[in-house]
């Protein structure tokens, strides 16, 4: 029999190694478990042992060669005299046949560096706590980030005297530099009106009748005074613009943007040609856009582009407040709550709904009498509803 | 004569009536198939009517009968509803088993017929264990296995009579030799050329029957049966008979000479059992006519039947995998 | 009822006698089962029954294994309830198509017209006799419809789950580890572990498709069956040792499989291990796994990791099997990796 000798896996990175020298001369006999040759790998210098008796017959490198592991560096034989050719040849013990235990990934899977690996777990907590996953450091052996690392990141921000130090998450820091620059270089002025809208909601009941017998989404307060501004502002182009340093944009197009708040703060979709969307178009628009912050569905689009802002605190209960104006637009509309308050009507005292309107706008390209137009404008539409229904509606509400 | 083999004329004649609605179902919905309105396929059993007819007529209400991916002939000879075997077929949600099984897996309990097996051979061992139940129960009833003659050289055959043998089972194992297992001839399959042989190989009777003779059938399978009742044993009963149509519908029977075909032909069970109604019991012609007409309607009916019934539920996909607790 | 202690052999023997005396119907069918002199089964379970209910109600065949799964599903379906024997689980490949082709789908071939009350008792895991007599055949039952696996792991639970497989109307698989038999008749495995428990000792019943968690714990969930549930245990106490608190479930039926307790667990612990002596590809861990991460994803901290037997058929030297049976130290290192993340 003749047996291969091959340079096994001596637990090295794998790398070549140096053949230094042999032990055996080539016809002598070596027993199974004697050393038989020497290798340098890149940590140490190791003897080899023979695997089985026999007799060293052939060697194909020399000291100094570089060779790798399963390499054939000779040949031995059981007996002297066998002659080297056509016998059965036997390899030692390959470690590549072993059936593998477990499945592996390949070495190179994480081709994207940028790419968080985390456990399922791990960014579910994350999402909870509002934590931005960029910002943990992971401890997991393929670089994931697992609950410990979420646990122990949400514990460093505790301090001692009560005080919880929290790094910004995108959306916070992007609110935050947003505000602060058009806090800054913005001139901000504005101006109140309070409305009465008694007949709205009588007019917005019987709207939503309407929608819900020709199964349409149903319009809420929020849709009747995106209409009413989008109305509005066609008829004040002024503030349907942009202060450019030099020069004033103007546009033909109205895009509003809708302030939705969140928990961890806000997003702002655009509610785009609002003008051209008639109570119901608009009650759709609105209702795609809410369910789009939702699920963290919305495109670019619905994101960018807005000409003028609407904010309604109102469900919140404030009576009135001054948004920031989101530059570089003119102008952001903000909506109290509409109460049923003590007003003259008529000539006499009743209970009407009222709700307080402010315009804010960019003192820089409006002045103070277009922010009257557009909120007495504002007013009007929604002081005689009638107008912000589209003309069939209009004919079967008479 | 109004009697013969102690089998009075009425006897008789519902044995005729069967053999015909046997052949007219398998002939109709061979038709149905050509249209290309019966999904899968069938196998189907014109020309060994004799066998089920024979067989079935001898058994109790309370015997039960296993039956193989040709069932239509058991079914109707036990008395099962062309309408059910039909709607089945047809993958309805009136079929016997509600278009679960389909035509190789006809059940009909009420009828003491079992569900029907497509693998070959398998309802023996299952027959010799319904009729160990019966002598455990030490009841006089029996079952029956219908296989086929390819069936007698798998394992479970071998098995399946060896166990019954040693447990004198009360279980007759009808083997109908229809000289083809799917396109292979029989005779090279087997060296011998009777498989009853086989049966002394197990120390259990044996017999060899012609199978296209309905009352020579009759007369073998009551013996059989009677036997097996008694604490006898089972009995390997072989009929000799021939299908007339290919294995299954898929099959053009390329295998099989016209000259062979033909020569079967002249032996068709039901002519002969017309003959011997009419010219030895002085029947009618207009009564044998009657009786034809009779089943062509009833077949007719019960393919309408089939054809008007509506799909199974959805849901039914997904019922009766499990038997519910009781 | 009072208790007594039992080994698994005794616990099934009770269970046999209990069934037999309550129902008629019950009988047992299988190889040398009540031969009189003979060792009452493939393992002694049967030994002593024939003599209290007579050579019908215990049914010597010969080595058909065909024949006696036939004969069981036959007579099933004429209302009897009988529990075939194979004298090593193994064998039961023999008769395969009596068990996957027949009794698995009577029930709904016939629209439920007939059902088929049968059990079928197989002596498998690994004992030194080599690859055709060391089979765990689970996974190949419970991927066929229509039947139901059960694999306990101790006497309570394995005369408990027998009685109420027999009153099952469905045929049920009922797989026994030859190590747990724990003797006491004429054959007893030179290894086996003495498992001996305190067995009631009259007529109850563990209801099939229920899991038991067999100790409770907060930072991985490790699910095993029979042989490897002991093998757990002892490793859950070295665990234990070193901080790390495991939750052992005991999986005892496989089909219905009571995935909420696993859930709930899963949950709980972020970490799921399955220890399976069957072989990994293809295995009963295979399809928990599968399922336990398509329902709790999102609570994993780490992958679902099965520990089982490697892709090769067993070898018969013990020093080999040693290596192809996980043991206590291939189920700490697992659990040790995953805690490490």
């Amino acid at each position: 029999m003749i047996y291969n000798i091959i340079i096994p896996a001596l637990g090295a990175t794998g790398g070549d190694m140096v053949f230094e020298e042999w032990r055996v001369q080539p016809g002598q006999f070596v027993k199974s478990g004697s050393a038989l040759f020497v290798v340098t790998t890149d940590k140490a210098t190791v003897e080899v042992e023979a695997f089985h008796d026999g007799y060293l017959r052939e060697t194909q490198v020399s000291p100094g060669a570089m060779v790798s592991v399963q390499m054939v560096i000779g040949r031995m034989t059981d007996t002297l005299e066998e002659p080297l050719t056509g016998g059965i040849v036997r390899e030692t013990f390959r470690k590549e046949d072993r059936i593998a235990r477990t499945d592996e990934l390949p070495k190179t899977a994480n081709k994207h560096p940028r790419r968080l690996l985390s456990s399922p777990l791990a960014r579910r907590m994350a999402a909870e706590l509002g934590l931005d996953l960029g910002s943990i450091k992971a401890s997991g052996s393929e670089g994931q980030i697992l609950k410990r690392d979420i646990v122990r990141y949400a514990d460093q921000t505790r301090m001692e005297g009560g005080v919880r130090r929290i790094p910004l998450s995108p959306m916070r820091r992007a609110i935050a530099q947003r505000t602060q620059q058009s806090n800054t270089e913005v001139p901000h002025f504005h101006g109140s009106v309070v409305i009465d809208m008694t007949e709205a909601k009588i007019m917005l009941k019987q709207a939503v009748a309407w929608a819900e017998k020709n199964e349409w989404v149903a319009p809420t307060i929020t849709d009747l005074t995106l209409r009413a501004a989008a109305l509005a502002l066609r008829q004040t182009p002024a503030l349907n613009a942009s202060f450019r340093g030099e020069e004033i944009l103007y546009f033909d197009d109205i895009h509003i943007g809708l302030v939705i708040g969140l928990t961890e703060g806000m997003l702002i979709p655009v509610v785009r040609h609002a003008d051209q969307l008639n109570l119901f178009t608009m009650a759709a628009t609105t209702r795609r856009l809410r369910s789009g912050v939702e699920n963290g569905q919305l495109s670019s689009s619905d994101l960018n582009g807005a000409t003028f802002t609407v904010s309604n605190l109102g469900m919140y209960g404030l009576d009135s407040f001054t948004a920031v104006i989101n530059s570089p637009e003119a102008g952001v509309l903000s909506l109290g709550a509409a109460r049923e308050q003590a007003a003259a009507w008529q000539g006499n005292l009743a209970l009407r709904w009222q709700m307080t309107a402010t315009l804010t706008v960019d003192h820089r390209l409006v002045d103070g009498i277009t922010v009257a137009k557009f909120l007495n404008e504002f007013r009007q539409l929604l002081e005689n509803p009638l107008r912000l229904m589209p003309e069939i509606v209009q004919d079967d509400i008479k | 004569m109004t009697e013969l083999f102690g089998l009075p004329l009425e006897t008789m004649r519902e044995m005729y009536r069967r053999m015909v609605l046997i052949r007219h179902f398998e002939d109709q919905l061979y038709a149905l198939f050509l249209q290309g309105m019966v999904p899968g396929t069938l196998h189907q059993y014109q020309g060994q009517e004799a066998v089920a007819v024979g067989v079935c007529t001898t058994l109790r209400p309370d015997d039960v009968i296993f039956s193989t991916h040709r069932p239509v002939g058991h079914f109707l000879a036990r008395g099962s509803t062309a309408r059910g075997i039909a709607a089945e077929i047809m993958g309805k949600a009136d079929g016997c088993a509600g278009g679960k099984g389909g035509q190789m897996h006809l059940t009909d309990i009420s009828m003491g017929a079992m569900p029907s097996n497509a693998v070959v051979g398998a309802n023996i061992p299952i027959a010799t264990g319904a009729a160990l139940g019966f002598q455990l129960l030490g009841q006089d009833r029996v079952a029956v296995s219908f296989f086929g003659d390819g069936a007698s050289n798998t394992g479970a055959f071998h098995e399946g009579v060896n166990l019954a043998a040693v447990k004198d089972a009360p279980v007759i194992f009808v083997c109908e030799n229809n000289q083809y297992g799917a396109s292979t001839a029989i005779s090279s399959m087997i060296r011998i050329v009777d498989i009853a042989d086989r049966a002394a190989a197990y120390g259990i009777s044996g017999c060899v029957v012609d199978g296209m003779d309905v009352l020579a059938v009759y007369h073998a399978a009551s013996e059989a049966v009677e036997k097996a009742r008694r604490g006898g044993g089972p009995t390997l009963l072989e009929c000799k008979t021939y299908r007339y149509s290919g294995h299954s519908r898929g099959d053009p029977g390329g295998y099989r000479s016209r000259d062979e075909l033909e020569q079967w032909r002249q032996r068709d069970p039901i002519p002969q059992m017309r003959t011997l109604l009419t010219k030895e019991f002085g029947m009618a012609e207009a009564d044998v006519k009657s009786i034809e007409q009779a089943c062509q309607s009833e077949v007719k009916d019960s393919i309408e039947f089939a054809l008007n019934s509506p799909e199974p539920a959805i849901e039914e996909t997904y019922l009766n995998v499990f038997a519910e607790d009781k | 009822m009072s208790t007594r202690e039992m080994t698994m052999v005794e616990a099934l023997r009770d269970g046999l006698r209990v069934a037999m005396h309550s129902d008629p119907g019950v009988f047992l069918i299988g190889e040398d089962l009540g031969i009189p002199g003979g060792f009452g089964g493939g393992f002694t379970v049967t030994l002593g029954l024939a003599e209290e209910f007579g050579h019908s109600r215990v049914m010597d065949t010969p080595i058909s294994e065909i024949a006696i799964i036939g004969a069981a599903v036959g007579a099933a379906l004429i209302g009897m309830r009988p529990v075939a024997e194979m004298q090593y689980g193994d064998f039961v490949f023999c008769g395969m198509d009596q068990v996957v082709n027949q009794a698995a789908k009577m029930h709904y071939m016939s629209n439920g017209q007939v059902s088929v009350p049968m059990v079928l008792r197989l002596p498998v895991g690994a004992s030194a006799r080599g690859a055709q007599h060391s089979q765990s055949t689970e996974a190949w039952f419970m991927h066929t419809p229509g039947l139901k696996v059960v694999c306990p792991s101790n006497p309570y639970d394995a005369k408990g789950l027998l009685i109420a497989a027999i009153r099952d109307n469905n045929p049920v698989i009922f797989l026994e580890h030859k190590l747990l038999y724990g003797g006491k008749g004429g054959r007893k495995e030179s290894s086996s572990a003495a498992h001996v428990a305190g067995v009631p000792d009259g007529d109850y019943e563990v209801p099939l498709g229920t899991v038991s968690v067999k100790r409770e714990g907060s930072d991985l969930t490790i699910l095993a069956n029979m042989l490897m549930l002991h093998r757990v245990m002892e490793a859950a106490d070295v665990l234990a040792s070193r901080s790390i608190l495991a939750e052992v479930i005991d999986m005892r039926c496989l089909v219905p499989l009571d995935m909420q307790v696993l859930i709930t667990s899963a949950q709980k612990t972020g970490r799921v291990l399955i220890v399976e002596e069957d072989n990994l590809t293809g295995g009963w861990g295979a399809d928990v796994a599968a399922r336990l991460n398509e329902v709790a994803f999102f609570y994993l901290d780490a992958p679902i990791t099965r520990v089982a037997a490697p892709d090769t058929p067993a070898p018969s030297a013990p020093a080999l099997e040693h290596e192809y049976v996980p043991s206590v130290e291939r189920v700490i290192e697992a659990a040790v990796r995953m805690m490490a993340g």
